[in-house]
């Protein structure tokens, strides 16, 4: 079997492997898993753009809708399976008071011998009796009360735990899916540089320090021109961030330096910027980098960082 | 059965509630998924009935298995998408249906309705039709192999032995589909993230 030539490859093959597996759940697991004991980024967003490709071709054919009633069987099947299992959502809460309980056993005999032993006339209640069957009566229904209120605080503590979990789980999801879809942008934007630069025809231009004490010894930078492209770009390595200003870049031509924008200090840093019409100006010469103040001037006034008049033509 | 405070969710957050065992939540995803993945089942199955049966057991799995989805892995509707292919693949390789199928497309019915969510409707006839689009820019022999495989259930294995298209070809073929049309559907597939 041919080893996969590159990331998106394996991760094609990883997304197919899905649709091979008899459960889907256990391959999207076993998925997760594999990403979690150490996986890149990159890898771990093409996987999943891919995962979602085979989800689009899926869903790609024409709805149909449901028959009648089908969505109340469903639902009704739902029913009958919670109250198999016995959480039925519609049936009251049951109140168990404390003390006696009638199912249990000898509670009636209990209750005989009391009223037998205090006599007077056949159906009466007598005096001291109904007191004592009142006070009796006031303290189930208060025990009843107090065990009903412990069980809501209970249940509404419970469900405040759960509130709480699901908050929780929700935010590291939501940061999760931030991160995804910042490293998808960063992705997408690497791939838009990278098939532009290695398009048939583009042309560099190196750019270089200059002088004996060049403000930035150790930058490097390429200016790609692909053909056809409205836009170019200038990729730069090792520029330090600039100090109490702005690393600004000029294209020279014979009517003298047009600004092309701001370039970002850092180890690795690019600009994405479309050209002006140099042919009004007759044509680039050059292209330099020089520290400036600030952004936005029309003149270069800071000393210059790179430049480069080398252009070459890559086929 | 579904109302309004689940007509605005979003596929995570419906599942999240199913979970927790909230019956509108699952009734909301029907109403949003149940046809797509009806018109799925039945270009496995071409049968109108089993199709139906595949789509009540994809959202009673729904039902059941909310818990373990995980939106890091994949969204909702791929999600559904798959287990609802892997239903219907079951169902084919278990049964015969060959006697069946003719006499079954004659009972298709037509497609789509109209639906209350009209405004998420046509934003999914929309990623639909460009899928289609996309697809049908693919060259006819790898269309085919990737039909094959996410449509019938074959492996690139029983592709290769079913056409006679050499193992290697295959896979080939898969991959350069495959990363045509991720490169096409790239923001199609931001909209499911």
């Amino acid at each position: 079997m041919t080893e996969p030539k590159d990331r998106e490859e394996r991760a094609i093959l990883e997304a197919l492997a899905v649709l091979e597996a008899d459960d889907p759940d256990e391959a999207l697991s076993r998925l997760a898993r594999e990403e979690a004991a150490g996986g890149e980024d990159a890898e771990e967003i093409l996987r999943r753009l891919c995962l979602e490709t085979v989800g689009l071709v899926a869903l790609s054919e024409e709805p149909v809708a449901p028959p009648a009633g089908a969505k109340d069987r469903l639902m009704a099947a739902i029913a009958a399976e919670r109250e198999a299992r016995g959480d039925d959502p519609h049936r009251p809460a049951a109140v168990v008071p404390f003390g006696a309980r009638d199912d249990e056993p000898g509670a009636a005999r209990r209750a005989e011998p009391e009223r037998a032993s205090v006599g007077g006339a056949p159906g009466a209640v007598p005096r001291p009796a109904r007191r004592r069957w009142l006070s009796a009566l006031a303290a189930g229904l208060l025990a009843a009360t107090l065990g009903l209120s412990g069980w809501l605080a209970a249940e509404l503590h419970e469900a405040r735990a759960a509130l709480e979990r699901l908050e929780q789980e929700h935010t590291r999801l939501a940061d999760r899916l931030e991160r995804q879809n910042d490293v998808i942008q960063r992705v997408g934007a690497s791939a838009g540089l990278l098939s532009a630069v290695s398009r048939s025809g583009v042309e560099l231009c190196p750019l270089r320090p200059v002088g004996d004490e060049p403000p930035v010894p150790g930058a490097f930078a390429v200016l790609y021109m692909p053909p056809d492209s409205k836009e170019w770009y200038l990729v730069a390595s090792n520029m330090e961030a600039a100090p109490g200003g702005v690393y600004a870049v000029w294209l020279n031509t014979p009517d003298g330096p047009v600004p092309a924008g701001v370039l970002q200090g850092g180890p690795e840093a690019s600009l994405r910027f479309v050209p002006p019409r140099l042919e009004e100006h007759g044509g680039m010469l050059s292209i330099a980098v020089t520290l400036e103040p600030a952004p936005g001037l029309e003149e270069p006034s800071g000393p210059v960082v790179l430049f480069g008049d080398d252009r070459m033509s890559v086929s | 059965m579904a109302d309004s405070s689940t007509a605005g969710a979003s596929d995570s957050a419906l599942v999240r509630a199913v979970a927790e065992g909230d019956e509108r939540a699952l009734a909301e995803l029907y109403d949003r998924f149940a046809p797509v993945l009806l018109g799925l089942a039945r270009r496995v199955l071409h049968d109108s009935e089993d199709a139906q049966e595949v789509v009540q057991e994809t959202f009673l799995h729904v039902w059941n298995r909310a818990g373990s989805y995980d939106p890091g892995r994949s969204s909702v509707c791929t999600w559904l998408a798959l287990v609802t292919r892997s239903r219907a693949i079951d169902r084919v390789r278990s049964r015969k249906v060959v006697d069946r199928t003719h006499a079954a497309m004659q009972k298709e019915t037509g497609p789509g309705h109209e639906s209350a969510r009209e405004g998420a409707r046509v934003l999914e006839e929309e990623r639909r039709r460009r899928v289609r689009r996309e697809l049908g820019n693919i060259p006819g022999e790898q269309r085919r192999i990737l039909e094959m495989a996410f449509f019938e259930g074959m492996t690139q294995r029983e592709i290769a032995e079913s056409t006679g298209i050499p193992l290697g070809t295959v896979k080939t073929r898969t991959l350069l589909a495959m990363k045509k049309l991720r490169e096409a559907l790239r923001d199609e597939i931001r909209e499911l993230l």
